[in-house]
């Protein structure tokens, strides 16, 4: 059998590309490295040509480029993970939710609203402190908490004067008073293979803002959120952000495409590349190339 | 060759620092699109090449980085 031919397309090579290329090459893999700086692709492929991988995995940091990427490679026919659908989900957060709230999975209350007045009101609907989130964006960028009107008033009128159209789609949301930690679990090919607890003095507990990572036994109610979320996005390999309320109910936050695991690794004792090195192979394996020798 | 901290790198990789032109060192299990600090200047540094090892300046984050 020929060793399947793999894409991985990524921007730059950190730990976690790192430990995925090892991953591969520890199950005899070699991937195609498809550097998005540099890479030209066509949309249409020539005629009767089989495509050139067997899957490409997407590991950009880029979400624009990763979404760009995979619809072009979609439609050569090469298989894609995570799809273009699930990076569209995925890196919108309102996108996001309403994905979460058509299958029916708990998320913190979310109102939306389009200009700096409405988005006033919205906020009194919920009561101070209130969340406000950029739509697309990552690392805990631009996430604000208002605790009073003043805050509200100031914050609506920087969007609305300094940002652009998309910065006029207000996405508020309840606060969640969490134990001042969140829980982040992992999801790869409709399994909750480990999670962890991300605890902050900082109400914002991302990893990649200093939130220091401990293992989270994956209980009934983690794996069942978890893999709903995943499944609500699209499936493929994600991250799933969930908050804890006093009382105990889980929320989901937020869903990644392009996981983040080196914290996780050693806290979880789950090897994680080599699970979704795995499930690319599985993935290559699944989706014999029509016209390929 | 001595590095920053006094100590010896061995028969390792090196390359200019495009910043300070400091000699950089490339570990042995470095993959082009890795990135290094400058341990003279601190620069974030994107490794372009192998053979012959090159360095450049990294590109900032952008606005639609993350996960």
């Amino acid at each position: 059998m020929t060793s399947p031919r793999i894409g991985i397309l990524c921007s730059r090579i950190r730990v976690e590309e790192k430990l995925l290329l090892q991953a591969f090459r520890a199950r005899g893999a070699e991937p195609e490295r498809i550097d998005d700086d540099e890479a030209v692709l066509e949309i249409r492929g020539p005629a009767g040509a089989p495509p050139r991988w067997d899957v490409v995995f997407d590991r950009s940091l880029s979400q624009t480029r990763a979404l760009a990427a995979l619809r072009v490679l979609e439609g050569q026919g090469v298989p894609t993970v995570n799809t273009a659908a699930v990076v569209a989900i995925c890196g919108d957060k309102l996108a996001t939710t309403a994905a979460l709230a058509a299958h029916g999975l708990p998320s913190p209350r979310t109102l939306v609203a389009f200009t700096p007045d409405a988005a006033l009101r919205a906020i009194d609907q919920l009561g101070y402190p209130v969340v406000i989130k950029p739509a697309v964006g990552s690392w805990g960028r631009m996430v604000s908490r208002l605790n009073d009107r003043d805050a509200a008033e100031a914050v609506l009128e920087h969007k609305r004067a300094l940002g652009s159209a998309t910065d006029s789609v207000f996405y508020i949301q309840e606060h969640i008073d969490k134990p001042g930690r969140d829980i982040r679990s992992f999801v790869v090919g409709g399994e909750t293979i480990c999670a962890i607890y991300r605890e902050s003095e900082h109400w914002i507990t991302n990893t990649a803002r200093g939130g220091h990572a401990s293992n989270c036994p994956v209980t009934a109610e983690v794996d069942r959120l978890s893999r709903g979320a995943a499944d609500a996005v699209g499936g493929g390999m994600v991250a799933v952000d969930l908050l804890e309320r006093g009382d105990g109910e889980l929320l989901i936050s937020e869903v990644n495409h392009t996981m983040e695991f080196r914290n996780s690794i050693d806290t979880t004792g789950v090897d994680i590349p080599g699970r979704m090195a795995e499930h690319v192979l599985a993935l290559a394996q699944s989706h014999p190339v029509v016209g390929a020798a | 060759m001595p590095n920053a901290e006094g100590g010896l790198t061995v028969a390792g990789l090196t390359a200019a620092c495009p910043e300070c032109d400091a000699q950089v060192a490339i570990g042995d299990d470095a993959e082009v699109g890795e990135i290094v600090s400058c341990t003279e200047c601190g620069a974030d540094l994107e490794i372009r090449g192998l053979t012959p090892a090159r360095l450049e300046v990294a590109p900032p984050e952008e606005e639609d980085w993350g996960e």
